[in-house]
């Protein structure tokens, strides 16, 4: 298990931007704001079997952690976006916990590195 | 100034525009995203660039603003989205076969090659997976803009062809063919209403002798003068066509047998009232008119040119620079118009 997110850093999601500080300030806001929703989204979705729901929203999550610099937390994502299309609903229960902690790091990283800032 | 002179002038007026700097048609674009956090970075990096930004966060909504006019007609698409998805969008667009092109470019996370076929068969332009670069992004916009400028000129040029086709190319008024047409037009909305239009046909006086003695340069021009003060005389609405050498055909939409007699002495008294300049000669022109009512008792356009035709011969057999009005609800019975001269 790597731990990737121990060493998140925000100048990657800076360069990503082109150096525009405000950018990436609004960038992580919104991701800060959605990225709960979408955990709660897809922990109801596994509850009740609802594989397109799991797909579409895995979808979403791994579209804005795109620009964050996180390749495992991607990878992930990307792995339970397939299992929802392939409606392989063990493989997304087997998935989602990690998934769900590796958010709650990068976003305690966000939180302290704005801290910091 | 030779005639390949004026062709090389054309060309370069067509060919003005800077395809590094698309018009304005480019510079709009909507961006249709579901997920804000793209939206936010779509729009920042676009108006950076100087692009206006239109969002939508549904294939819906996005649909309703490429309704409104003008639409944007470069488009950055999102794949999934709630509502309508990208590629039907991109289909619905497509289906309409809208007139100017849309330059579509479908953005999403899918990497499938799969996928790519699918968006580029449903009509989209160009793809870009997220997350895409800035660098690709602008790229891939400026070579949308490019082709849209590309089209912008060909509109301007078929605008163009279309107004040397129905125009006139002396005297810039409507041509024999348009004016006929405009005439026909005018006789089959004037057969529905029951109302009545004038027609004129007008021919200038002893022509052949301004030719011969001051040249046909001066006859051009005498031709072209005699065409504004003709639209200086009218209605903005009235329709002046060329329908030969110095003849004119005049269509005066809704209009009293009072008013077509009016305008019709107006017309001949601007053209004989001052001489006209041409080729540094002053030259006094006159121009004879037959005109009639265009009404129901008419059973074609023809039939209507036909009697302003026979009103121009009387006008001339009567000592030319005058006005008949050709009465023709009593039986042709003729009117000679009571000239102040």
């Amino acid at each position: 298990m790597a731990d990737g997110i121990q060493h998140w850093d925000r100048n990657g999601v800076l360069e990503n931007m082109d150096g525009d500080e405000d950018l990436v300030d609004a960038v992580l806001e919104i991701f800060m704001e959605s990225a709960p929703e979408h955990l709660t989204t897809l922990r109801a979705a596994l509850e009740t079997a609802d594989a397109a729901t799991i797909e579409k929203t895995a979808h979403s999550l791994k579209g804005e952690l795109g620009y964050l610099e996180v390749p495992e937390l991607s990878q992930m994502a990307r792995e339970l976006e397939e299992s929802g299309r392939n409606k392989d609903l063990e493989n997304a229960a087997r998935l989602f916990p990690r998934v769900e902690i590796l958010v709650s790091e990068l976003m305690a990283s966000i939180r302290s590195s704005s801290v910091a800032q | 100034m030779t005639v390949q002179n004026m062709i090389n002038v054309d060309k370069s007026s067509t060919h003005s525009t800077n395809l590094e700097q698309p018009g304005d048609a480019c510079r709009h674009v909507l961006v249709a995203e579901d997920d804000p956090m793209f939206r936010k970075i779509l729009s920042t990096w676009l108006e950076s660039w100087g692009y206006q930004v239109t969002v939508a966060e549904d294939g819906t909504k996005a649909w309703e603003i490429l309704q409104r006019e003008p639409a944007p007609q470069l488009l950055i698409l999102d794949w999934m989205m709630p509502g309508m998805n990208g590629i039907e969008l991109c289909g619905l667009i497509r289906q309409g076969g809208r007139s100017p092109y849309q330059y579509i470019v479908l953005v999403t996370a899918k990497d499938d090659k799969q996928d790519l076929i699918r968006g580029l068969e449903a009509g989209a332009d160009d793809y870009l997976p997220k997350p895409f670069d800035k660098n690709e992004l602008r790229a891939r916009m400026r070579t949308g803009g490019r082709i849209l400028t590309l089209q912008d000129e060909q509109i301007k040029i078929r605008a163009q062809l279309e107004f040397q086709a129905t125009h006139d190319a002396l005297t810039g008024i409507w041509n024999r063919s348009a004016i006929l047409n405009l005439l026909n037009r005018e006789f089959h909305r004037k057969a529905r209403s029951r109302g009545a239009s004038g027609v004129l046909m007008l021919d200038l006086d002893h022509f052949k002798r301004v030719n011969d003695t001051y040249g046909h340069l001066a006859g051009d021009a005498v031709l072209r003068e005699v065409g504004v003060r003709m639209q200086e005389t009218l209605r903005s609405y009235d329709l002046v066509g060329r329908y030969g050498g110095e003849e004119f055909l005049v269509v005066l939409p809704d209009c009293t047998t009072d008013e077509v007699q009016r305008c019709a002495e107006r017309i001949r008294s601007a053209v004989s009232r001052d001489p006209i300049r041409a080729e540094g000669s002053l030259i006094a022109a006159t121009i004879s008119i037959g005109a009639v009512v265009m009404d129901h008792s008419f059973l074609s356009a023809t039939d209507a040119l036909r009697s302003a035709d026979a009103g121009l011969y009387e006008a001339k057999d009567r000592g030319r620079n005058r006005v008949v009005l050709m009465d023709c609800s009593n039986d042709m019975e003729r009117k000679e118009h009571e000239s102040d001269f």
